[in-house]
């Protein structure tokens, strides 16, 4: 209770009255459900037709990478070598790996979309926190990939001024 | 005492009120990724480096020189930040006014929150979907 009064300012006497959300507020939630159920299960089904294609279809993808971008690589024989076919293996374990990561905000928010749309069917409060629940990890997560993505910009210009600078200088 | 359809309690609250403080982040950090990405065209756009060089070789390089491209690619990328900018401002009024409905106990502003987020979610799914069409045809 403690912490919820530092997030909202809002004094327990004032949670006493009855709070909750009208038809109107309940037909933007349902829409919005509905939006994100479909966004949801369009993100899940082409993250694992793009994992799968990884995993299956590797080899014809390291083997089109490899003439393309991997040349000097080759053995005498012109057979990839190991080397190559480890910075290939590395690059697909990334790849899958990132995949994976973006899974989790398409379970949450298909999570928020179905219990919303029972919380709303059903009149159903306890369900309606679960979804708001659901709702906060997703964007949890977008906040943390701006935050970090903003980072690696932040970065990159650093590093963009410094090579400037030292290029103005020499 | 009002009538509700259906309640929020405690923790639907709590988890509102941190949705919403995530969403605020994520609005600000695309405002901020729009900014760098107009920035780096400006910058990019005074050298002339990108435009110039890239189409040196091709017969778009006349419609450059007379200056008719530039402009139509300055204004549709500048219509495009505007759009993108709408957009994002969605989510920030989604989160500004679920805040403050949940302070105030004001139905009538976390209602407006719930508009702003369904017209933020609309528009994302039909970018999806026009994504979907693209992705589709790509492939013929």
């Amino acid at each position: 209770m403690e912490n919820y009064q530092q997030e909202t300012g809002a004094t327990p006497e004032q949670n006493l009255f009855n709070f909750g959300i009208e038809h109107q507020g309940l037909e933007y939630l349902k829409s919005s459900a509905k939006w994100e159920k479909f966004m949801a299960i369009v993100g899940i089904i082409w993250i694992s037709i793009a994992i799968l294609f990884l995993v299956f279809g590797g080899s014809y993808l390291s083997t089109l990478m490899m003439s393309q971008s991997m040349r000097g690589l080759e053995g005498v024989d012109g057979t990839p070598t190991a080397l190559a076919g480890g910075i290939m293996t590395g690059v697909f374990i990334f790849y899958a790996l990132l995949l994976a990561v973006l899974l989790i905000p398409n379970i949450y928010r298909l999570k928020f979309a179905n219990n919303c749309i029972r919380a709303i069917a059903n009149s159903d409060t306890e369900m309606l926190t679960k979804s708001f629940k659901n709702l906060r990890v997703y964007s949890t997560f977008w906040g943390i990939l701006t935050i970090i993505t903003l980072s690696i910009y932040a970065f990159m210009i650093v590093f963009l001024l410094i090579g400037m600078a030292t290029y103005a200088t020499v | 005492m009002q009538q509700f359809d259906l309640e929020i309690d405690e923790r639907s609250k709590a988890n509102l009120l941190l949705a919403a403080h995530w969403a605020k982040n994520i609005a600000i950090g695309s405002f901020f990724l729009i900014g760098i990405v107009v920035l780096g065209s400006i910058f990019l756009g005074i050298k002339n480096s990108f435009v110039g060089n890239y189409f040196s070789n091709s017969q778009l390089s006349s419609l450059f020189e007379n200056g008719i491209l530039s402009v139509s690619l300055f204004l549709f990328f500048g219509i495009l930040c505007f759009v993108l900018i709408l957009y994002i401002n969605l989510l920030l009024k989604f989160s500004k006014k679920v805040v403050s409905g949940i302070n105030n106990n004001d139905i009538t502003e976390i209602t407006d929150g719930f508009r702003s987020l369904k017209s933020y979610f609309l528009i994302t799914g039909i970018i999806m979907i026009l994504g979907l069409i693209a992705d589709i045809f790509s492939f013929f």
